[in-house]
């Protein structure tokens, strides 16, 4: 199959706006053109607060992903990372899997400029710190913030070597503590950081940024996906929130550990976690972000409703071996 | 700085790789948490983890469980190198998507040009965009890939880190790789890296099993009796005479039943928390 014919077939069936705004994505049709590589597009910097806050992304098909229960034919996945800024200082939260890094690469050429650059995660894993090593390798006198475990400055590669050899960043990066309870003060900037409500991973955080009243979530609050690659990534409604039933199936394919498993502190804390602060945004790290205080109540709400769900669903391991 | 603070690697190599037996080769190294960013500026304690990925030598093919720690590419070709002995790589098999477990298969497979992932391949192709999605192949619970002399068989793993974790089985060696499972954590100064449990004595093998690496997050919060359960059906299915994981030196021989029950009572124990992580 040659790449034209590959192109047409992909391109079959989608709307009008949705095929523009394929074509006005370099990034997409590079991987269009080359058969049987992995499908992104959407690669973009997108002002969720201007000169305050921005979603760096790409969305690709709702499908081969492991938070989900099955494939979701038809419907797309936004993956994100986030930069807070002020005048001086551009902070990275998360840095997105590599599929996303031509959405990285503009932003560091749009928005970081000649800001001091700071490089945060929720978790040690590929879709949060996949990018780690082309921001450190691209970002003069970037500072690691370092609230997890593990020697992260040797599980990444400076981008001026090629991956076959090993040039990593350990004694070569400032770190700076981010770890739970603690606050990072970074100009205008407050990052508060917390224990994740939910988890998958022993040392997820969530943190949150009081200015811009921002959560950020990682792997939590992601269950809002696109119907069409040319939706924005921002839920700005109720409208359209997935039944509890579908939410619960989400949470348990991503936490595998909820299906008949019993958590009243972790429901007791999330609900604190919400009641304590003025949460007007969440940032989760795939699907959608979710904005405004009644939108969020509504998807906080649907959360609970779904955990509590979960905790009622078989363990499909166990299955395996009757 | 002070001397005792300047970066310390936290991912090292000693003894390995080891050709356990003429079939199964034992690649890899260990983490070290005195590398690791520690609290308020200081020094971590030294506690060793095995970060591990072991190689089956088929007589039609090879396959690598796991790809060893990215951070430990430094000294995995050379290891490979001496394990495969001009024999190339065919399969990488990809217990889940954890850089310390799955993060040099970009390398592995720009390294062995033929060569594929296999397991649970959900997620790769948003890590590994360079590679075409034909070499990621996605196994369900169940299905089996030949090496000439033995079948892999790939099972849903009963205890998980992450979703999409999957264990596998060696028809031949009746060898069970665990993913997270069954890892250990031990001390530096009993200078025990790339020693199988019964190599050593009887009291230092106590010891050096110990302490659990179990990374589950969810234990407390669910009995894990049926799980247990469901393990002991596993084992009649699949008779165990080698256990491996991602952070395992191979336990065998005498070794094998004693630590599967160890480790099984230390899971079924409502008094007995895990402890999973390095200090």
């Amino acid at each position: 199959m040659t790449a034209d014919t590959h192109r047409r077939r992909v391109l079959g069936g989608m709307s009008a706006a949705a095929i523009m705004a394929l074509l006005r994505d370099n990034h997409a049709a590079a991987f269009q053109a080359q058969d049987n590589f992995a499908f992104a597009t959407a690669q973009a910097v997108h002002p969720l607060i201007p000169g305050r806050l921005y979603r760096i992304g790409c969305a690709v098909r709702a499908e081969r992903l492991s938070w989900l229960p099955a494939d979701i034919p038809g419907l797309f996945e936004p993956l994100n990372a986030y930069l807070l800024i002020d005048r001086e200082n551009a902070v990275f939260i998360d840095m997105g899997a590599p599929i996303m890094l031509p959405a990285i690469r503009q932003a560091i050429e749009t928005v970081v400029g000649s800001r001091r650059v700071w490089v945060s995660y929720t978790r040690n894993e590929a879709d949060c710190i996949g990018n780690l090593g082309w921001i450190l390798g691209s970002c003069p006198q970037a500072t690691l913030l370092f609230g997890g475990a593990g020697g992260i400055l040797e599980w990444i590669n400076d981008p001026a070597v090629s991956i076959m050899e090993v040039r990593d960043f350990l004694g070569r990066v400032p770190i700076v503590e981010s770890r739970n309870g603690m606050t990072n003060q970074i100009g205008d900037l407050e990052l508060q950081w917390l224990d994740a409500g939910v988890k998958q991973m022993l040392l997820t955080q969530w943190m949150f940024e009081p200015r811009t009243g921002c959560l950020f979530t990682s792997d939590s609050l992601g269950f809002r996906h696109l119907k069409a690659i040319d939706d924005t990534p921002v839920v700005e409604s109720a409208r359209g929130l997935p039944s509890t039933k579908l939410v619960a199936g989400e949470l348990a394919a991503r936490m595998n550990w909820l299906r008949g498993a019993q958590y009243p502190d972790l429901l007791a804390r999330l609900e604190t976690i919400f009641r304590e602060r003025d949460v007007q945004m969440i940032a989760p790290v795939h699907g959608c972000i979710i904005r405004g205080r009644a939108t969020v109540r509504a998807h906080v709400e649907r959360l609970l409703a779904g955990l509590r769900a979960a905790s009622a669903l078989t363990s499909e391991e166990e299955t395996h071996y009757v | 700085m002070s001397e005792s603070l300047a970066p310390q690697r936290a991912y090292i190599v000693r003894g390995l790789p080891r050709r356990v037996l003429p079939d199964l080769a034992w690649l890899g190294g260990c983490s070290n948490s005195a590398g690791w960013p520690g609290p308020a500026g200081k020094r971590r304690p030294v506690t060793h983890e095995p970060c591990v990925a072991y190689l089956i030598l088929g007589t039609e093919k090879t396959v690598m469980f796991d790809t060893g720690h990215f951070a430990h590419w430094h000294s995995l070709p050379r290891q490979l190198d001496e394990m495969l002995q001009g024999r190339t790589l065919d399969y990488v098999f990809v217990s889940h998507q954890e850089i310390p477990h799955t993060g040099n298969l970009g390398r592995l497979l720009q390294r062995y040009p033929q060569a594929k992932a296999v397991g649970d391949v959900r997620d790769y192709h948003l890590f590994h965009p360079e590679l075409t999605l034909s070499r990621l192949v996605h196994m369900r619970h169940g299905e089996e890939l030949d090496l000439g002399d033995r079948r892999i068989v790939f099972l849903d793993a009963l205890w998980k880190d992450l979703s999409g974790t999957m264990w596998a089985y060696d028809t031949k060696l009746k060898l069970l790789f665990g993913a997270d499972a069954f890892g250990y954590i031990h001390q530096d100064d009993e200078n025990i890296c790339a020693t199988m449990l019964h190599e050593m004595p009887k009291d230092l093998a106590e010891r050096a099993s110990e302490r659990a690496a179990l990374p589950f997050f969810g234990l407390r919060q669910r009995s894990q009796s049926s799980r247990v359960a469901a393990f002991r059906r596993l084992l009649e299915k699949y008779p165990v005479e080698i256990i491996t994981s991602g952070h395992t030196a191979p336990i065998m021989g005498t070794m094998t039943k004693p630590i599967i029950e160890k480790m099984l009572a230390r899971l079924d124990s409502p008094t007995e928390g895990p402890r999973y992580l390095q200090s």
